[in-house]
Parts: C-alpha cells; structure tokens; sequence
C-alpha cells in the first residue's frame, strides 16, 4: 500500500494549519489584552505626575524662594519615587536631582544613566517628566521612573508566552493524536479497497463500528461497503450466467453431436439423414431458446429494461393470458379461474409481465395433474397491486419451495416433465426488475406463487405514455 | 411495387438485405432467390441508405448491427427521407428495449437472431402485400365462401354463421389478410396475443385445431387452413 506519505504529509499539513491558527488566535488576543493593559498603567502614571507638579507648584508658590526650594528637595528624598528639578528663569539649577537638560513644558520621556559608566540595563532607567513654568519664571520638571509599568508589562508578557505555548502544545497533541486516529481508520478503509482490488477478494469489506457510535467516517466505510456489495452481486451474477451456460448449454451440444455422429456413422441414407438433421435444428433450437432466457435473465438482473417502462394493468394482463390459455388448459383438463375485478395499474413492461404471468400459468398446466384447478387474482392491497397464481394439485416440498426461483432448479419428480427449469426463474427476475416482492407458499394442497408490485400511484396517467 | 392480389404467393419483389455477416446475407439472399425475389445486398449502413434511397424495394431486410451506420439510424433517416418501404429488423439475441426501440425508428417488423429462414420468408411476404391490405381494409373481408364482417366481429361459411371466440376471430382474420402465404407460429403469437416470447404449451395449435373443426362443420366449401411442416400454417380457398 503507497499510501503512506500522502497520510503523513495530511498529518504535517494538519499540524502546520493548526500552528498557525493557534499563533493568529494568540496574536491578536495578546495584543488586545497588551493595549488594555498598557493603557490604564500609563494613564495612572500621568495622572500622579499632574497630582505631584500640582502640590510642588503650590508648596513653591506659598512658600517662596530657598525655602520652597529646601521643602522640594526634602520631598525628594522621601520615598515617593519622583524626582525633582527646579531652575531658574535664567535656566540655572535650584534644586533637584534630575539630569542636566532642557526639560520643554509638557510630558516628555528620558532615559537616565544613574551609573557614570553602565554595566546593565538596570543602570539606565526611563523616567517619565512633566514640566511646568512657576508664575515668577521658574521651571519645575517632575520626572517618575517607568520601571515599575515596565515591570507589570515584562510580567505580564512573559505569562502570555507561557500560557499560550502551553495551550498551543495541547491544542496540537490532542488535535494531532484525533487526526491521526481519523487518518488510521480511512488508511484501514483504503486498505479494504486495496485489497479487494488486488486479490480480488468480493468478500472482503471495511469495518463499521455499532450504530450508536456511528460517525462520517463510518457513513463513508458502509457507502463503500453498499458499493461492495453491489459490485459482488454482479459480478455473482455474471457467474452464476457462465455456471449456468457452460452446464446446461453443454449438456445439449453433447447430446446433438452424439445424434450427427451416430447418423454419420450409419449407412449414407437420405430418409435416415433427414431425419437426422431435422433432429439436430430441433435440439439447436432449445438450445437457442435456453441461451436466450439465460440472457434475458441476465439483462433483467442488470436492470436493463426499466427504461422502457410505462402504464401496464395488470388485470388487463391477467385477462388475456387466460384467454390464451383457456383452450390449452380445457384440452388438458384443468379449470383456469380469473379474479380481476378491477383494473389494476402498475409501472411495468407489457411484455415482461405478460411472459411472468404466462409461465406461472404453463409452470402450473405442466406439474400439476388433470382435473387441477388454477386460479388467477389480481388485488389492489394498499400500497401494492397482488398477483396470486395458485394451483390445488400436489404442490412442492417445503425444502424445494424456497429454491424453485433459482436457475435450473427443478423439483426431483419433475425432472422427466418437459421444461428448461428457466421460467420461474425467469419471471422471479422479471418480478425484480419491477421492484416486486415474489415468494412461493403452501396452498395445502398446491402452490401459491404471490407477487407484490408497488401500485402506480395517479394510476394510467402517472407517466406519459410512450 | 408488383401488386400480387390474384396469385400473391408467386409476387415478385425486390428484397434490400442490408447484413454485414457475408455467411448470414449469402443465407438470406440464396433463400430470397430461390421465391424469385429480387436481392440486393449492402455490406455496411450507408451503403444499405444509399441504395434504399436511390432504388425503389418492396421490403428492406436491416440488421441492427451494421458498420458505417447502424441500423437504427439508417431506418430513421429513410423516414425522415419520406421513404416508406416496409422494413424488417433484425436484432441479436435481445431484451424488450432493443424491440421497442427498432419499432419506435420506424420498423415495420422485428426479429430475433437467429432465426430461421421460413420465419423470415413469412415475414417478407406479409409486408410485400402490405399496401394491398390497407386497400383491403373493408368490414367485410371474403375468402371463397368464408366471410368475415371486421365490424360485427362475425363470420359466415355459406349462409351457416360461425360461432368464433374473440381471439378464434383474431386468429381467422389474420390467417384470411394473409390468406395464401405462410403465416408462422411466432407471427400469430405475436399479432394475435401480443405475446413476444415462445410459450411452451401449444396456445397456437390449440386455436387452429378450433378453427378447423368449426370451419369443416361447416361443409365442404369452407376453406382449409394448412400446415406448412417447419414453417407454419397457410389459409387457402380450396
């Protein structure tokens, strides 16, 4: 089986898919989760800033000069976390530790080099100022160091790598685990196909689990089985003809070539020729006609005929049937009885039906003894049309019953009777080829032979005729 | 087309046997000859269309199975042509469907390979006098001094009425519109009781056994219908 790479390139491909849906999906919720985060983290900070300039301008503006100058400068060192820086208008430095610049008005952000020389990314700090100019001139700078934001940010970051490659592992040994279990089971139907065509094994079909556990997969194991199965009836089918020809075909042509050799080898006489050869077209001639049912059977087994279907009543039928074997059986001292009191519609082929019916009858004419009565119905029994055949004369066996639908089958008394052991079989695939139910019962004494059509609903009119 | 009312048997045709099987059209052609037809054989459809076309016949003897053109088409084209000499069809061994369809095109009459050559013959000669019968086509239809009235469904023998079931009637009626010419089991199986099969009773020699007691209870002048042995049965005046 080459199947092997495709299923795992599914497998990798899979994997890659779901890769990248997960980083997508990831991506843009971490994002979002990044900015509403950040956010309100950089506006608390403003906001203590404005808080903080706001009570140093006061102190400032009330206390005036060194003093204000002296009260910031303690503020400094007291554990707030901000840093100062006053000048004067002329720019010179009052107070204040942060670094020597020109601080404009307004929020800006420095990074600061605590250490004269930087060693780590800890020496230089970002600090966030805002700047404000004193009513007599002054600029007062107030710088907060962004560390602690930047901190919640590395934090909060490094969870959503964690998580979210956690999940990305989980997502991807369960994802991968079911997709390769899905693949297993559609290898193992790939594997059925594969080997039916190798081997060329009809039995062989794709395991179905029980109907409660029923999934696609299972739908696409029965569909292929359904398939299977059609197929091996076929091809049976086909077998069961060439069984058939090679057995009951042969069996004939043996017989004539006998009568041609045994005519050769007597004395050359024309009557004796003759009689011959007019021996020999007669047994041709069953031959030719068993070849032909075997055909027809064939043809009607492989659905050939449906085509061709149209409007047929079967009372109609039944009608003319016994009207044409009305004298043949009254010679032979059989009463023919008809019950079809209605017509009776049916999707169907005049032909066909008319040569099912008409066999029962002959089947029924030849096996049964004189003084036998036969009686014909045809009912309409709800969504069916019934065609009864049954006879009061010794009837079949039961093990015999089931088999006489079969081709060649003859009940063992029979078998001197005349008869290519072909009609029954013959009307039984008739039967089938109009989607009809056939089946052989005990009429105690007698046979029944009943077959169920499905009823042509809208009646005559259903179809257009031909 | 020779009008053969007064001695159809002996009316001369011209049969076209379109048949690429050359054993199968030799077969048919020596046959034909032989009733004194005229042959004419063309091995492939176009061929078989070209002379059809081109010549007139009386009957048309095609194979289904032909190279060039089937058959099928062939007859389709000749009707569509406006050409309506009777055609026989010639099927291989086949279902309802190939039947219906032959006849659908526009055959005139079928029949299954193989068959045999008196079945053809039959076959021939009740086409050939085809146009004549439509002519023919009266109520009352009269065979020596046996008269059937098509619409009253009743026959006579002189001036004694014969009592006839309704497929007797069929039977006898059909036998007088091809009264002279062999008419063959299959053909009256098939025109008769619309059965297109081989029943294993004898459904046909029963009814003509009927027929012909009632036809001798009726005396002398009544018409004799015949066995052709290997053929079929022939209804003549005599």
């Amino acid at each position: 089986m080459q199947i092997r790479f495709p299923l795992q390139s599914t497998r990798a491909r899979v994997a890659a898919f779901m890769s990248l849906l997960f980083l997508a999906a990831f991506g843009v919720s971490g994002l979002a989760t990044w900015l509403a985060l950040t956010a309100p983290v950089d506006e608390s900070a403003q906001a203590r800033l404005l808080r903080e300039v706001g009570l140093t301008t006061t102190i400032y503006a009330t206390h005036k000069g060194p003093d204000a100058v002296r009260l910031i400068s303690e503020r400094e060192r007291r554990p707030t976390g901000f840093n100062f820086r006053i000048t004067d208008p002329a720019g010179r430095r009052l107070a204040g530790d942060l670094p020597e610049q020109v601080y404009a008005e307004g929020f800006t952000t420095l990074r600061w080099q605590v250490a004269a020389t930087p060693t780590s990314d800890d020496d230089v700090v970002r600090i966030r100022v805002l700047t404000a100019k004193m009513a007599d001139g002054a600029l007062l700078s107030v710088g907060e160091d962004l560390e602690r934001s930047r901190q919640l940010q590395a934090a909060f970051l490094r969870t959503f790598i964690l998580t979210s490659g956690a999940a990305l592992f989980i997502a991807l040994a369960v994802g991968l685990s079911y997709v390769t279990r899905i693949l297993r089971r559609i290898e193992v139907i790939a594997g059925t196909a594969d080997a039916v065509s190798t081997s060329g094994e009809m039995g062989l079909r794709a395991p179905v689990r029980p109907p409660e556990r029923r999934d696609d997969i299972d739908q696409l194991a029965m569909a292929m089985n359904r398939m299977l199965d059609e197929i091996q009836r076929l091809v049976l089918s086909v077998r069961q003809v060439s069984d058939d020809v090679a057995h009951d075909l042969r069996t004939p042509l043996a017989h004539l070539r006998q009568r041609v050799e045994v005519a050769l080898a007597g004395p050359p006489d024309a009557e004796a020729y003759r009689a011959a050869l007019e021996g020999a077209v007669e047994k041709i001639d069953d031959v030719l006609t068993t070849f032909e049912a075997l055909l027809r059977i064939g043809q009607l087994e492989a659905g050939a005929n449906l085509a061709t279907f149209q409007p047929v009543d079967v009372s109609e039928i039944a009608r003319q049937v016994v009207e044409a074997y009305r004298p043949s059986a009254e010679d032979a001292d059989h009463a023919l009885e008809l019950y079809a009191p209605r017509p009776e519609w049916i999707a169907g082929e005049k032909s066909l039906v008319t040569q099912m019916l008409a066999n029962f009858v002959e089947n029924a004419l030849i096996h049964t003894p004189a003084g036998s009565t036969l009686e014909i119905r045809v009912e309409h029994l709800g969504k069916s049309v019934r065609l009864t055949v049954e006879d009061d004369g010794p009837g079949v066996p039961d093990a015999d019953r089931a088999q006489i639908f079969r081709r060649f089958y003859r009940v063992e008394r029979s078998r001197t009777t005349p008869g290519s052991g072909l009609g029954l079989s013959l009307a039984s695939a008739v039967a089938h080829a109009h989607g009809a139910d056939i089946r052989a019962e005990d009429a105690g004494p007698g046979l029944r032979i009943v077959v169920d059509f499905p009823v042509l609903a809208g009646g005559p009119a259903a179809t257009s005729p031909r | 087309m020779v009008k053969g009312d007064n001695c159809p048997y002996h009316g001369i045709m011209k049969v076209l046997v379109v048949e690429d099987d050359s054993e199968t059209a030799a077969y048919v052609a020596r046959g034909l000859k032989e009733q004194g037809h005229g042959v004419e054989v063309a091995a492939d459809g176009r061929d078989g269309l070209f002379l059809a076309l081109d010549q007139s016949f009386d009957v048309i003897v095609m194979d289904r199975m032909v190279p060039g053109m089937d058959g099928l088409s062939v007859i389709k084209s000749l009707r569509a042509g406006g050409v309506e000499t009777p055609v026989i069809f010639l099927t291989a061994l086949g279902g309802v469907g190939d039947r219906v369809e032959g006849l659908e095109a526009g055959a005139d009459d079928y029949l299954v390979k193989p068959f045999s050559f008196s079945e053809l013959n039959a076959r021939v000669n009740a086409l050939g006098r085809r146009a004549p019968l439509r002519e023919q086509a009266t109520a009352v239809i009269r065979l020596g001094a046996l008269e059937l009235n098509r619409l009253q469904r009743s026959a006579k023998v002189g001036d004694r009425s014969l009592d006839l079931k309704p497929k007797e009637f069929q039977l006898l009626e059909y036998l007088m519109l091809n009264a002279d010419r062999v008419v063959t089991r299959t053909m009256l199986l098939e025109h008769v009781w619309d059965f297109h099969f081989d029943p294993k009773t004898t459904i046909v020699e029963t009814h003509i056994s009927r027929i012909r007691a009632k036809l001798e209870a009726c005396g002398e002048e009544a018409p004799t219908i015949h066995t052709v042995r290997g053929a079929g049965y022939m209804l003549n005046a005599d």
